[in-house]
């Protein structure tokens, strides 16, 4: 079941940056780490984002 | 009160057009900010690496390639990331940070390292040994050929002389011109193991094994390597690692209508026999035509949690997940009978789940 803590309905886009995500880790402190591409325009580069824990927004999805 | 169990996964959202032309394109999410971490990357929760060509992880999800990136963490906070720079061939691009994102001045030049060694080089998984020394797996290609590739680098980014030929071993199956390595996982004893693909004849799944010092362990399957191929077009796309150094694999069948693939290699390379038909698990989703599986974690129940997709044409990739017990039975308890699926953006959209990690909340997270 989708875990609430996390965000509501328990799901995040990583829509900012035109991140293509590919691999994810977890760090010690409970935050979640993922890598991939970030592409803008013609440049691609290597992108590693991290979220903030308990993210306060994203829409509501069904299961 | 026993610790809940919790997983992550990361996906891809694409276009339908996107996904069957192979072709990685923007994102179709809707327009929501994501939780940047502000106290990572400047205040945007993100860092990126530019070198002024193409860098990052290579477009599609072509099974004849290896196509993606890779991430770990250092006991120490440092993260690494692995990815593909485009020089005057591909090269593999290693990156290290410091916890809070910025660029670590101690590896590499600024925080980076591109290995070429004159083959087009992608480099999809990155383990840590325990003296933190950075193993790298992924393809060497030229003219023709395809070889899986291990490198190791030192803590510094330095190729590590000790292991291979100059820090780097090419491991080829036959006349191979579509092999790779796509996984890897680090043994006792610093061994490593690492998962892919090999086609001599047909596409097969491959798992071989390294020393500590770079050669093929003869304890391992046939000198060093496992290959098989239960249905004539398997590859292995990720593996986790038992605490008795087992290998659960999870990939890719070709062939049929299977959304996961999964098997288990025993110490000696040998397969697991408990392991269903053939001892592999095929996992069949009612309806789904297609499907693949990308990531696997082991969690502390010795439960494996598979993710990737399955479809029912090429316009309705679903997120899948499935949880195996450890005698390789779809766990009932998991989501709809062992099975979970997310649907995202509408009937027109394509979602792979490409990785999976646990988390910190007790036992397994």
């Amino acid at each position: 079941m989708p875990d609430e803590s996390f965000a509501p309905g328990g799901l995040v886009y990583l829509d900012a940056q035109q991140l293509t995500p590919e691999d994810i880790d977890v760090t010690a402190d409970d935050r979640v780490l993922v890598v991939g591409s970030s592409t803008i325009g013609a440049t691609t580069d290597l992108a590693v984002a991290r979220l903030a824990r308990n993210v306060p927004v994203a829409p509501a999805y069904t299961w | 009160m026993r610790p809940r169990s919790r997983s992550v996964l990361v996906a891809t959202l694409l276009a339908t057009n996107v996904a069957a032309s192979g072709v990685t394109a923007d994102a179709i999410a809707p327009t929501v900010p994501y939780a940047a971490d502000p106290t990572f990357g400047g205040g945007d929760g993100l860092v990126t690496v530019d070198l002024g060509g193409f860098d990052g992880c290579p477009p599609g999800f072509d099974s004849t390639q290896s196509t993606r990136c890779g991430i770990a963490l250092q006991s120490d906070g440092r993260i690494l990331a692995v990815a593909t720079a485009t020089g005057a061939t591909l090269d593999l691009l290693v990156s290290r940070f410091l916890g809070d994102g910025t660029p670590d001045p101690s590896f590499g030049a600024g925080g980076s390292v591109v290995v070429d060694l004159g083959t087009d080089e992608k480099g999809p998984d990155i383990a840590i040994d325990s003296v933190g020394r950075i193993v790298v797996v992924g393809q060497s290609s030229a003219a023709g050929t395809s070889r899986s590739l291990v490198v190791r680098l030192l803590a510094d980014g330095s190729l590590d002389p000790g292991f291979g030929a100059g820090g780097a071993v090419f491991v080829q199956v036959g006349n191979d011109d579509h092999g790779f390595a796509r996984t890897v996982a680090i043994g006792a004893g610093d061994t490593i193991t690492f998962g892919g693909m090999t086609a001599p004849s047909g596409f097969s799944f491959l798992v071989a094994r390294l020393t500590s010092d770079g050669a093929l362990d003869p304890t391992f399957g046939t000198g060093g390597i496992r290959v098989d191929s239960p249905q004539g077009g398997e590859t292995t796309e990720a593996t986790a690692m038992r605490p008795n150094g087992r290998i659960v694999a999870v990939g890719s069948s070709y062939l049929g209508s299977d959304t996961a693939m999964t098997f288990e290699v025993g110490v000696d390379g040998g397969l697991f026999a408990s392991w269903g038909i053939c001892r592999y698990r095929n996992v069949q989703v009612a309806g789904a035509t297609t499907g693949g599986t990308y990531g696997v974690i082991i969690d502390p129940d010795g439960r494996t949690v598979a993710v990737g997709y399955s479809s029912v044409g090429l316009g309705s990739g679903r997120l899948f997940s499935v949880r195996l017990l450890p005698d390789s039975t779809i766990d009932p308890t998991f989501g709809t009978a062992g099975v979970v699926h997310l649907e995202l953006g509408g009937p027109d959209a394509f979602s792979v789940a490409t990785g999976v990690a646990r988390g910190t909340d007790g036992a397994c997270t």
